[in-house]
């Protein structure tokens, strides 16, 4: 059902501004047909409703003045006039209610929508810094750009709408006025709407200078640079680069604004010379006795305020309008980007039974490079056996691991597990298979033992597993007020956070409690002192026994306690063997470990 | 510190935030208040020459006046329309240049403000808080200095004369003002304890719903998320979460519109009032029916224009009143200044005595009772464990951070008397979190030393510090983002030691730089390193043993406190912390040794 949902709300290939609208109505439709014939009357009441019930006030109470008529007869329009007064200062608290409701709808519909395309989009989308933007930008805030867009297109209506109510009060009054008008007022507008949109690119245009003098007051107010800009001092040059940045943006900034006030005043101008047309026009009748009195005192103050409103309300609305149309460019873009199959289905309750791993002369490079990080990878790896994964920065060691993980599929040559295809198995059996440790691994805020549970979704028993598992990683919750149910974070009320070695014990005891007969180490260590460093792996080694570990690291702490090292450079296996072997075959493995053995000599 | 000791009363604030906006766009701030000024008359004068208008109309209507008698009124009202239309563009113009102008010229404040505080201020949560705050009050200043302009100039001008206007057709219509004054301040005192109390109900919640979208899209979870299968765990969480805040925030809204529903119903009996006494003296004849019709029509600006000031500027002063504070407190917070007249003279090394130092916030010590010292052109290198406050002593003994206890001398001047830029002229260093500037190569080199930018020395550094030039000019952008390419870890990492070179220097420090770099990397750099040294002070900050045996001395470090100083040897014969800590980092080189 909710995947339903989700064709339901976002269900095209390209989006427009208009679409604003549409999810609007899709997600709550009757609410949204209710803010429809609200803003309807909204703008009918001061200008249509207002007018006739004016006229008629002003209409008897001269007739009264001058005893044409009984001194009664003026409390029906009085509260004619009071009534639609009453209508015209409320009505504001009821569209706000109803526009929050359609705003409630849209965020439970769109925003799962989403967060569930987002889950399931290919890797490559997260770690190529462009499609992440453009990912950022659509998820940041989609029921805010939907909701403004929306709300621009309903002050268009507004704005339509009273225009075209003053019109037709005026044609029932004085036909040929109002043709005058409209032969005037037409093409201005749309000159008006042509501006606005130009002008909203232009400001686009400026982005870059903005970005860079928020990159210049980055530095000189950033905590990351403290030492080197204290040290260096150099506030003062960059601060003068700063400001010339700061200045070219706010000068191109501000270009594009006098532009855009001087086309927003000058329509205000030319509606306020139509108000003043229609009073002119409108003289004569009233000499003549063809209009009352009342109905010009409506008529012109429907229209000067009219114009009082018109133009910030149409600058308003057309920008809006434009700003929904970036965001719908970019909904269209993210909306095609490719989804990576299987990627939000838990891993299988069962994992396979796995005898052994070989890579057969794999080649990869990421999708926006040329460079083919792994080059010709081959190598067998056996189950229960401890490998160890060392080389250079930039050899391709943890790309090993994404390709493993089935993060990028789209390499050449066979990756096989039990002599079979990768590729060939569900996502779902990857997941059950494969165990990994990041380097930078989560830290969530949830408990602690839900923390521990997701090593091993897919089985209902893990609960009872994770008292032991986290017994094992030497994880201590006696500090935590209650106990391994205590959230983890500042997130949820009473939360308490863990230091960074409690954390890594976290990671290690979810990664005991998977089944999962493959486990990764992926460079764990950068941070961490050489003791430390040792220590992590010593650990991990006692809890793993059994199981088929995989050490990727530059560091060679490692290497001690693997079975069988793998020395990985320019995306080839170029060295394998025990320590011994490699230190007698004297290659890289060998000049690597003597670089660092000679501090020690 | 001394931070809460001022009182910053709300009078005090304001006069201040004027004066700092006067001074930084005095010209557009004048011309602002003019145009406010006329802006209110003209409101007025409008609602006067619509009476005008209208009186002649009805009397046309009449048949008492001709065409030509009501032109003139309806041209004297076209007049004041088109004044106030473009008044009102160049005051809203105006406004726009005043926030871009006056942001930049108090940015440029707080610029140099950071540039005179003390380093160990970012290390403290509490200032990082303030310092953002102090960032968001700049970018209220000028909103909020324009909200207090406004009340003066346009407000109080445009309800004193539309007051005297009303009193001139009949001293009981002045009571509009009030009634249109007294809806607007219930509305004001209901808002600010009702609303402000359905938002603190639903922000854990919303907290909570953004930060499991998180651990499904951000990307330091995606990976993980993904791999353990926890989407379903995290979506059935977001979803849930979800739901119940839209259900909470239904409810409080409608709590909130019946609310607003009633203020409405105050506004409105508030205008009805005044109606009912504009009716009262149409039918008595006081006023024309003209009058009538004008005031009528101008009932919404004045109720409108008493709700905004009430409401919106009153609210959104309160809003950012405290922002402002914190921008305040930030520009008069203690600044480290020095003697600039102090001779550096590098033979004397550098002196530390009975040194110690404590973050703030923090209550032991990092660095406690150290006394050291290093002479001309000797090799010092830090040993110890993550912790241990190797950096913080290297900070203390550059003079980045000032001692709490006890002084250091660089070169003969006491880093807490000495003018920062003075005691770093001949300080240079690489440090840990070294940074990727996003600017051109040459830049990211001279940064170092802006004064002194010369293109032939950054190519003859940046072949020194080993950094592959291949086909790249030096004023390539190094960053994608700006259309420049990017360097991969290890070539950042020998910029960086360009870097340092770059600097004028006669004591330069080297602050654990081998965090992310792989075994061969990182003994080239400590080779180099070994090399640059020669002839000048230095100091290498290291947690592998050994990298630091080529120095002078070794310093150990241990919570905080220098247990132990010796040359290597020195150090494995006394059988100490060094020599343990040694052992069990060759261990792992060790079993080569049996074999071989």
């Amino acid at each position: 059902m909710k995947s339903s949902l989700r064709f339901q709300i976002l269900s095209k290939k390209q989006y427009k501004s208009m679409d604003a609208v549409f999810i609007a109505f899709k997600a709550s439709p009757v609410w949204a047909v209710l803010r429809f014939l609200l803003t309807l009357i909204q703008s009918l009441m001061p200008t249509v409703a207002m007018t006739f019930a004016m006229a008629g006030f002003i209409d008897t109470a001269n007739a009264i003045l001058q005893n044409e008529r009984p001194h009664n007869d003026i409390y029906l329009p009085l509260f004619l006039m009071l009534l639609v007064l009453s209508i015209l200062t409320t009505i504001g608290a009821v569209i706000a209610l109803v526009t929050t409701r359609i705003n409630l709808d849209i965020s439970r519909k769109l925003k799962p929508a989403i967060v569930k395309k987002c889950a399931s989009l290919e890797f490559k989308h997260i770690e190529n810094s462009s499609s992440w933007e453009l990912i950022s930008r659509v998820s940041r805030d989609p029921v805010q750009a939907v909701m403004n867009g929306f709300n621009g297109f309903m002050q268009m209506q507004d704005i339509t709408i009273s225009i075209v109510g003053v019109l037709i009060v005026i044609v029932t009054q004085v036909w040929w006025a109002a043709l005058i008008i409209i032969a005037f007022s037409t093409p201005m507008f749309w000159l008006s709407i042509r501006a606005g949109k130009k002008n909203y690119q232009a400001s686009r245009d400026n982005e870059k200078y903005k970005r860079r003098a928020e990159y210049l007051d980055e530095v000189l107010t950033g905590r990351e640079n403290i030492d080197e800009r204290t040290l260096f001092g150099y506030s003062e040059h960059i601060g003068k680069r700063w400001m010339d940045q700061y200045e070219i943006s706010r000068k191109r900034q501000l270009k594009v604004r006098a532009r855009m006030f001087l086309i927003t005043k000058g329509a205000s101008l030319i509606q306020a010379l139509i108000a003043v047309l229609v009073a002119l026009t409108l003289i004569n009748p009233v000499i003549n006795g063809d209009l009352t009195a009342g109905m010009f005192l409506g008529i012109v103050t429907a229209a000067f305020n009219m114009i009082m409103q018109l133009g910030w309300k149409m600058s308003a609305s057309l920008e809006s309008i434009s700003h929904v149309n970036e965001y719908m460019k970019d909904l269209t873009e993210f909306w095609d980007l490719s989804q990576a199959e299987g990627a939000n289905l838990e891993p299988d309750p069962e994992p396979i039974i796995f005898s052994k791993l070989e890579f057969r002369n794999v080649r990869f490079k990421y999708p926006t490079s040329e460079h083919y990080i792994l080059d010709g990878l081959s190598f067998l790896l056996e189950c229960g056996f401890h490998y160890a994964f060392v080389g250079k920065n930039g050899a391709g060691k943890t790309t090993i691991a994404k390709l493993l993980t089935g993060l990028y599929t789209e390499y050449e040559g066979e990756i096989l597990i039990n002599d079979k295809e990768l590729r060939t198995y569900p996502a779902s059996t990857i997941k059950a298979l494969i165990s990994v440790i990041y380097q930078d691994f989560a830290k969530y805020y949830i408990s602690l033992k839900d923390n521990i549970i997701l090593g091993d979704v897919a089985d209902q028993k893990a609960v009872l597993r994770a008292l032991p598992a986290m017994g094992l990683a030497g994880v201590d919750f006696a500090g935590l007020n209650d106990g391994y149910d205590t959230p983890l974070g500042k997130i949820k009320e009473g939360g308490q956070d863990l230091s960074g070695g409690q954390w890594q014990r976290v990671a290690i005891a979810r990664s005991l409690i998977s089944r999962a007969p493959i486990k990764i180490l992926d460079e764990p260590t950068a941070a961490l002192d050489p003791i430390s460093e040792s220590k992590l792996y010593n650990d991990f080694e006692k809890l793993m026994r059994g199981k088929t570990t995989l050490f990727i690291s530059h560091r060679l702490g490692s290497t001690k306690l693997a079975d069988q090292i793998l020395v990985v450079d320019s995306g080839k296996i170029v060295e394998q063997g025990t320590h011994i072997e490699l230190m007698e075959l004297s290659g890289q493995y060998a000049e690597m470990f003597e670089s660092q053995r000679n501090w020690y000599k | 510190m001394s931070r809460e000791q001022k009182n910053y009363t709300f009078n005090r604030i304001m006069l201040r935030v004027i004066v700092l906006q006067i001074k930084a766009v005095p010209w557009h701030s004048a011309l602002i208040n003019l145009v406010g000024v006329f802006t209110a008359l003209t409101i007025t004068a409008k609602v006067i020459a619509t009476q005008g208008l209208f009186d002649k109309i009805t009397d046309a209507a009449a048949g008492n006046a001709g065409f030509i008698e009501c032109l003139i009124p309806l041209m004297v009202l076209t007049g004041i329309t088109f004044g106030e239309q473009i008044l009102n563009g160049v005051s809203n113009f105006h406004v726009e240049v005043i926030f871009e102008k006056a942001a930049g010229k108090i940015k440029t404040l707080l610029h140099r403000k950071l540039k005179h505080l003390n380093p160990v201020c970012f290390e403290d949560p509490k200032f990082l808080d303030d310092l953002n705050k102090a960032r968001e009050g700049i970018a209220v200043i000028p909103s909020f200095s324009i909200t207090l302009f406004f009340i003066l100039s346009i407000y109080i001008v445009y309800f004193a004369s539309i007051g005297t206007y009303l009193y001139n057709l009949k001293p009981i219509l002045l009571f509009t003002i009030l009634i249109s004054f007294i809806p607007a301040l219930i509305a004001q005192i209901i808002r600010g304890k009702v609303f402000t109390k359905l938002e603190e109900e639903s922000a854990p919640l919303r907290r909570e719903n953004e930060y499991y979208q998180k651990t499904i899209c951000e990307r330091e979870y995606f990976k993980e998320t993904r791999i353990l299968g926890a989407f379903k765990y995290f979506y059935t969480l977001y979803h849930d979460t979800l739901i119940m805040l839209t259900h909470k925030r239904w409810k409080a809204e409608n709590k909130t519109a019946l609310i607003e529903l009633f203020l409405n119903f105050a506004t409105f009996a508030g205008m009805a009032l005044s109606t009912y006494l504009l009716f009262n003296a149409t039918i008595a004849g006081d006023i024309t029916v003209g009058a009538f019709a004008a005031v009528f029509g101008a009932l919404n600006m004045l109720f409108g224009l008493m709700r905004e000031i009430v409401n919106r500027h009153i609210g959104a002063i309160n809003r950012d009143i405290g922002k402002i504070v914190n921008f305040v407190r930030m520009m008069d917070a203690p600044e480290r200044y020095g003697d600039c007249d102090g001779n550096l003279s590098m033979s004397e090394g550098i002196k530390a005595e009975n040194v110690s130092f404590t973050y703030p916030g923090k209550e032991t010590p990092a660095v406690s009772n150290v006394s050291l010292e290093i002479a001309q052109n000797e090799t010092i290198a830090i040993v110890g464990k993550n912790g241990a406050g190797k950096s913080t002593l290297v900070r203390l003994l550059i003079g980045l951070y000032l001692p709490l206890e006890g002084k250091v001398l660089v070169g003969g001047l006491n880093t807490l008397e000495t003018d920062p830029a003075v005691l770093f002229q001949r300080t240079s260093g690489v440090f840990q979190k070294f940074q990727r500037y996003k600017m051109t190569l040459s830049n990211n080199v001279a940064i170092s030393n802006m004064a002194d930018f010369n293109s032939d020395k950054i190519i003859k550094i940046l072949k020194q510090a080993a950094v592959e030039l291949k086909d790249i000019d030096i004023e390539t952008m190094l960053s994608p983002e700006f259309d420049g390419i990017d360097l991969s870890g290890g070539e950042w990492q020998r910029l960086a030691i360009a870097r340092g070179l770059y600097r004028t220097n006669r004591f330069i420090v080297l602050d654990e730089p081998t965090a992310s770099i792989d075994p061969i990397e990182e003994t080239r750099v400590f080779t180099q390193f070994k090399n640059l040294a020669k002839n000048k002070c230095a100091i290498i900050v290291t947690h592998r043993l050994g990298s630091a045996k080529f120095a002078d001395r070794i310093i150990v470090m241990d919570s905080g406190k220098i247990t132990d100083i010796g040359t290597h040897d020195e150090l494995m014969g006394r059988m100490g912390l060094y020599a343990d800590m040694w052992a069990k980092q060759a261990k792992w080189y060790e079993y080569k040794e049996e074999i071989s």
